[in-house]
């Protein structure tokens, strides 16, 4: 079977149509702070029988010609494209930070992926055919994929997501980031079990050897393989061209892998993402590499596989509204109250665990990939895939806005809540020790602690380095026994000599006092400080504050 | 000036570097001015008198070595006369990898590692004239040991005279990669990258400035990549003699060894000798 040139130029022009309706759309989503993705999707399904097959149905079988040599052409890049799209997301799977989740993201992952999957799957078990269980499709199989489909998360999406929102490095967004890379890595070895249990014997492996063989592969992946890559890669880093030579060491391994799975009968792009995640894990591939790999493939690849979703299905003809709002209330309902009460638990806010589970709930790319090999195996219905692909699009859509808003208040306020409501006060004291004394006195009052135990810490902390940082700034402070960190400010407009190294009298005076079991905390508050104060026009401003309440506010507009 | 540890033991072979760790040990006893106790563990009749000949040349006192017969692994009987000798510094040969069993070399420093219940200095390169530690590393870590390991790697600046000791960091950010698909998110990646770098300096200058160390000069470094490892490999780049690291507060386990984290990377492989610095002590 060969392309005439004739077909060939057609599908030349529809791979480049694809392209760039999907990149056109995918960069509008992005100027307004959503996934790219989506506009990716929506690029499909406007290209696809949905829209351009209904009102030009001749253009659209022009371009799109429903003919096997084309159709198998663009399947085999489509393909591909998910298999470096799966390596990608392996790269970025962390197993040390999976290893050693805290409490707090241990907790939102477990009950992330255990109660969505067992929303998903009990409902899949009990009303099979309303859930679109495929003609001769298997029960189990089917509940256990859709539980999968409603456990799994995008780490892609919600990293993006994070990042636009500026809280990828802060508690929300790490436990976020952690714990939706343990519930891709279960979704995939659970889906993969799933395709494991499918089907009959390939190569002599029935299902109970083929999920063997799977645990196996990662067990060896993981503890032999990457071991070996540690020698290798930096042999190839150092001695072939960069990047092509890495560049093709990668794409290599990752072909081979996943060749070997799909052989063993679990589909290619499992291999794809193991591999990801033991490279990923490899302490010598330079973070240019993983940029590059990322870059060329998302930019690429990915375009054209999420484009080529809606090429497959009609979107309106396969459109059941009481399933699609199932699907998205389970799928929603699941991921928000396990990982909310998964974080609850782990002792975040009422607002900042409900911002986790929007977060995680953001199901993206995987649930997309996940459906469409559901789809081909023939374990799900096209309406339940449309569903699935509705699913992933609104809860991702609906993730930034609402996290936006639940965490809106909390961007780099940590020195502003300790010191409001105003422990801020305007002192005339002329010595170190009674600008101390007066502090003292004002958070004892405040924190019902005992004033002369703080200013003895504080003086002898001063006795062995004193707190004057310069700019007119002094950070009187000490380690107490105290279950959180608490400040006071004294604002002095005539001075107070804190042994600054620049010998300017301190007229800020900012007292810490921290836990003495947490000797971190006290670090980072310092240094924040520091850092707001760091040049004199800075304290300047904040001296011509009249009130306490103004100088919150000032405080609060700087840095 | 005062010396971080008073009461010195070394672990004796019969190994090729056994007698140059024997010449570190009798220098470093006399740079601390402390007590130094040789102690040999074994679980075949050795050559004693060979032994002893070793400690002869090195102008150690022969009646001070111990040797301990058991059966078994040899760190265990060290950690328990270590532990019954109040010792505060253990003094090992220890190979630069870690993976090869030698006796005495690689898995019993590894064992040590986990268990010492002082602090361990492993010599990858003990030399037979030893020149002492002028190039120091040391890692920072916001803890009671962190702080300890500072303050040790300060009074042993001060005391060979290096002048000056380099101040570690590193730090990573799980996920970033992940939003670098364009320019303009790269950027956006690169811009955080960069200002948790400085908070991590400042943090730094803030814990130095609270420690109020005196006498040396103190260069800070923080980087960003694979934590543990990428200071690891730092400080084996700028070929450091010493690198002063703080002992992990919980017994890592055998999952910390297969996928190692932070300091497990400088005992899957030493980057130059490197002092192990129990808190609490």
């Amino acid at each position: 079977m060969k392309l005439t040139p004739e077909q060939f130029t057609v599908f030349l022009v529809s791979l480049s149509l694809m392209l760039l309706t999907a990149r056109m759309l995918g960069e509008g989503f992005a100027k307004i702070k959503q996934a790219p993705i989506i506009g990716e999707i929506l690029a499909g399904i406007l290209l696809g029988p949905t829209v351009l097959g209904t009102l030009f149905p001749r253009f659209s079988a022009w371009v799109f010609p429903r003919i096997p040599e084309i159709q198998y052409t663009l399947d085999g890049i489509t393909t591909l494209a998910v298999v470096m799209l799966l390596l990608v997301y392996g790269l970025e799977v962390d197993i040390s930070v999976i290893l050693r989740l805290g409490k707090t993201a241990s907790l939102t992952s477990l009950f992330g992926v255990v109660i969505p999957f067992a929303f998903g799957f009990s409902l899949a078990y009990l009303f099979p055919r309303y859930l679109g269980l495929a003609e001769n499709g298997e029960r189990l199989v089917f509940s256990l994929f859709i539980g999968t489909s409603m456990a799994i998360s995008a780490l892609p999406v919600i990293a993006r997501t994070l990042m636009d929102l500026n809280i990828f490095k802060s508690d929300v967004g790490l436990i976020i980031v952690a714990s939706a890379m343990f519930d891709d890595l279960a979704g995939w070895i659970i889906f993969s079990i799933i395709l494991g249990m499918m089907g009959g014997p390939v190569h002599g492996l029935g299902a109970g050897e083929r999920i063997i063989v799977i645990f196996a592969f990662i067990g060896f992946m993981l503890l032999v393989v990457r071991r070996v890559l540690n020698r290798i890669i930096p042999y190839v880093q150092k001695n072939a061209t960069f990047p092509g030579g890495i560049l093709t060491f990668v794409f290599v391994l990752a072909f081979l892998c996943a060749a070997l799975t799909e052989a063993i009968g679990i589909h290619a792009i499992f291999g794809a993402f193991i591999l990801g995640v033991t490279i990923g894990d490899t302490t010598h591939l330079k973070e240019r590499t993983r940029e590059i790999v990322h870059q060329f493939v998302t930019n690429i690849f990915a375009p054209l596989f999420f484009v080529s979703i809606g090429l497959r299905v009609n979107f309106i003809a396969n459109f059941d509204l009481s399933l699609v709002m199932v699907i998205v209330a389970i799928a929603s309902l699941g991921k928000l109250l396990g990982c909310g009460l998964g974080a609850r638990l782990g002792g975040m806010g009422r607002a900042e665990a409900l911002a986790i589970g929007f977060g995680m709930n953001s199901r993206g790319a995987m649930e997309i990939i996940l459906g469409l090999l559901a789809l081909q195996h023939g374990l799900i219905e096209e309406k339940v895939f449309v569903a699935l692909v509705i699913m992933a699009l609104v809860t991702s859509l609906a993730s930034p806005p609402v996290m936006n808003f639940l965490l809106r208040r909390r961007e780099r306020v940590s020195l502003l809540q300790l010191l409001s409501p105003p422990v801020v006060t305007f002192s005339n004291a002329s010595t170190k020790a009674e600008s101390i004394q007066e502090l003292a006195g004002l958070i004892a009052d405040r924190h019902k602690l005992d004033r002369e135990l703080i200013a003895s810490e504080v003086m002898k902390q001063e006795a062995s380095v004193p707190s004057g940082i310069g700019n007119h700034l002094a950070i009187p402070h000490a380690k107490l026994n105290i279950a959180k960190p608490v400040a006071g400010v004294a604002i002095n407009h005539a001075g107070v000599d804190f042994e600054a190294p620049d010998g300017l009298p301190a007229e800020i005076i900012l007292m810490l006092l921290t836990p003495a079991d947490n000797v971190k905390v006290q670090f980072q508050y310092l240094a924040e400080i520091a850092a707001r104060f760091e040049t004199q026009e800075k304290v300047g401003r904040l001296l011509k504050a009249g009130s306490a309440e103004e100088f919150l506010k000032l405080l609060g507009t700087e840095g | 000036m005062s010396s971080p540890f008073k009461r010195l033991a070394v672990a004796v072979t019969l190994s090729p570097t056994g007698h140059a760790l024997l010449q570190e040990a009798r220098r470093l006893r006399d740079l601390f001015e402390a007590e130094l106790k040789l102690i040999h563990v074994g679980r075949r009749v050795v050559d004693e008198s060979r032994l002893k000949d070793v400690v002869q040349q090195s102008g150690l006192d022969v009646g001070r070595l111990e040797i301990i017969r058991q059966p078994g692994d040899p760190a265990n009987a060290i950690v328990r006369r270590v532990r019954e000798e109040n010792i505060d510094l253990l003094i090992v040969g220890a190979l630069e990898k870690e993976n090869v069993f030698r006796y005495y070399l690689g898995s019993v420093a590894r064992t040590l590692m986990r268990r010492s219940p002082c602090s361990v200095l492993f010599f990858t390169r003990p030399s037979n004239q030893p020149t002492g530690f002028k190039n120091i590393y040391t890692f920072v870590e916001f803890t009671t040991t962190g702080e300890e390991t500072v303050r040790a790697a300060q009074q042993i600046a001060s005391l060979e005279g290096a002048g000056e000791i380099h101040l570690l960091r590193d730090f990573y950010i799980p996920g970033l990669s992940l939003v670098s698909e364009d320019a303009r998110s790269t950027e956006a990646g690169r811009h955080l990258r960069s200002a948790t770098q400085r908070e991590e300096r400042q943090m730094m200058e803030m814990f130095v400035r609270g420690l109020n160390l005196k006498g040396v000069k103190l260069s800070m470094v923080s980087l960003y990549g694979k934590e543990g490892w990428e200071t690891s490999n730092y400080v084996r780049e700028h070929h450091a003699d010493l690198y002063v690291v703080p002992a992990p507060e919980r017994a890592p386990k055998l999952i910390d060894r297969l996928f190692p984290s932070s300091l497990e990377f400088v005992f899957e492989r030493l980057p130059s000798n490197v002092l192990l610095v129990k808190g609490g002590a």
